[in-house]
């Protein structure tokens, strides 16, 4: 297959696109709609888990020991918990220190103090983890370690934000789900009404010598165009879109900055483009091999 | 040039060809006549490889065409000119009717032209080259439609009623220009029912009648006598 064919498959597609402009229309629509929504939910999607992530990095667990335990055991628990995988750094907050610290708090409580006898504080061993995901293995090493009184972290916290980006992530998955099969249906109707349309083209294109994957290629080059302008619109509004959205909540909300630290929009372009494309390409082979075997045969 | 040997075709219990033995020699010009079923349209589409015989073998030149690949049908079919009834062209200019086919075997713009203008002067119609087919009348389309089967100078040109939506004179004008491509080193088969124009034209007649060769005379009329 030389240029000169190439030139007049593309050329012969785009004549398509525009004697079929109202499915063509409808094509672009639903593929930069159907994008545009993946894309939106992607960019959620990502800084979501990239928000849990962060609060999960800075989680801590809090390790309270017994109370009656000498230094040197103290000292041992901090040992073995040091070295737990998963743990990034711990620090402690010895009995006698968190005492003081509350009296001084205290200070216009005096009396109240006072009515204690002796340090009810027990040591404390906050241990900060290198990731969310490393929660349960601590939790359960910590659960061996003797001496241990209570343990307590954010996970309730954790947990109930957890379900709610799955069940957000289960909702916008269906939504794109159902859009790119409304994609995929629509721009193999598209395909069907052209190939149909050209029934005349595909029975002379046979006749002076055209193969069946010739043939074909005219209808997956139009679906290419349909795919690669579609996705591109996308492209241009999801862009636009998420500078907009994002200048925005910079001015109002400082804390904004959340939702482009983790982002790689280049990716997600190409990302956007590669889906439009095989969504296109994979419906216009539906198409294809389904209707103009029929008529081939005709 | 042509053989078919023993050829046999049925359509789900329906004999179209029953075993047929036909030779066409090379830049014969031939009419196929007979009622409708008899065969006439089977024969041209097997020989453009449309359909495959049931039974027995085909021969375009040396070649047997039964057992062809895809490609090799594809090259067979770029030395076989075919005209329809029903005109079958394009909604865009005559020009880029004559230079789609072209087009799809990636000739250059020069050459494309040059093959136009050729076959626009061979059919006679130069002026009507920029003209919609809504433009023409059937006898012009027509011609459009013989431009285009033989832009590529092929060995053989097959046509199917191809004065079945003419008049006379549109008929007779269309037949002559058929017969000055058979002139020039081209097989004709014409399938037909113009009873005027075979016993004008005084060619090879091949007479079919239930799938089968009834008759096969040189110099041949519509009707035996």
């Amino acid at each position: 297959m030389n240029f000169r064919v190439i030139y007049f498959l593309i050329d012969e597609a785009i004549n398509s696109i525009k004697q079929n402009s109202v499915m063509s229309f409808l094509s672009f629509l639903t593929v930069t709609i159907s994008l545009s929504v993946l894309a939106m939910f992607l960019i959620v999607f990502m800084n979501l888990n990239s928000m849990i992530k962060s609060i999960g990095d800075d989680l801590n667990i809090s390790v309270y020991l017994n109370r009656n335990i000498s230094e040197d055991r103290v000292s041992q628990v901090r040992d073995q918990i040091k070295f737990i995988r998963g743990v990034k750094s711990i620090s402690i907050i010895p009995r006698d220190a968190a005492w003081a610290d509350l009296k001084n708090k205290l200070q216009y409580q005096r009396d109240i103090v006072e009515l204690i006898p002796g340090n009810p504080l027990p040591d404390l061993i906050i241990v900060k983890l290198k990731s969310i995901e490393n929660t349960n293995s601590v939790l359960k090493e910590l659960s061996f370690i003797k001496d241990i009184d209570d343990i307590r972290y954010g996970k309730s916290v954790v947990n109930k934000f957890r379900s709610g980006v799955k069940l957000f992530n289960f909702v916008g998955g269906v939504i794109v789900l159902l859009l790119l099969s409304a994609t995929f249906i629509i721009v193999a109707s598209t395909i069907n009404i052209t190939i149909i349309a050209k029934e005349k083209e595909i029975k002379i294109m046979k006749l002076v010598g055209a193969t069946n994957s010739f043939i074909k290629s005219v209808f997956v080059l139009e679906a290419m165009v349909l795919g690669l302008v579609g996705s591109i619109l996308a492209v241009v509004l999801i862009n636009a879109g998420y500078f907009i959205i994002n200048s925005k909540m910079q001015q109002v909300y400082h804390f904004a900055y959340v939702f482009t630290k983790h982002m790689n929009i280049i990716s997600l372009n190409m990302f956007v483009i590669v889906i439009g494309l095989v969504i296109c390409l994979s419906a216009s082979f539906f198409s294809v091999n389904s209707l103009l075997k029929s008529i081939i045969k005709k | 040039m042509i053989r078919l040997r023993n050829v046999t075709k049925t359509y789900q219990d329906f004999v179209v060809l029953n075993h047929i033995n036909l030779h066409i020699a090379k830049d014969e010009f031939v009419f196929l006549v007979g009622p409708t079923g008899s065969g006439k349209t089977t024969i041209l589409n097997l020989l453009t490889r449309e359909e495959v015989p049931d039974a027995g073998k085909i021969y375009v030149g040396m070649t047997s065409i039964n057992e062809l690949n895809e490609r090799q049908v594809a090259n067979l079919r770029k030395n076989i000119g075919f005209i329809f009834q029903d005109f079958k062209i394009l909604n865009r200019t005559i020009y880029e009717n004559l230079a789609y086919v072209l087009k799809i075997q990636g000739e250059k713009k020069q050459i494309i032209k040059e093959k136009i203008d050729r076959v626009a002067e061979l059919v006679g119609f130069e002026s009507k080259l920029y003209c919609y087919p809504h433009q023409l009348s059937g006898g012009e389309q027509q011609k459009v439609c013989i431009a285009r089967a033989i832009i590529n100078k092929p060995h053989v040109l097959l046509a199917d009623e191809p004065t079945g939506n003419l008049d006379p004179d549109a008929s007779l004008e269309i037949i002559q220009i058929i017969s000055k491509i058979n002139l020039d080193n081209t097989t004709v088969i014409v399938a037909t029912h113009d009873k005027a124009i075979v016993d004008l034209m005084r060619k090879r007649v091949i007479g079919l009648h239930g799938g089968n060769i009834v008759r096969d005379q040189q110099m041949g009329s519509y009707h035996e006598f």
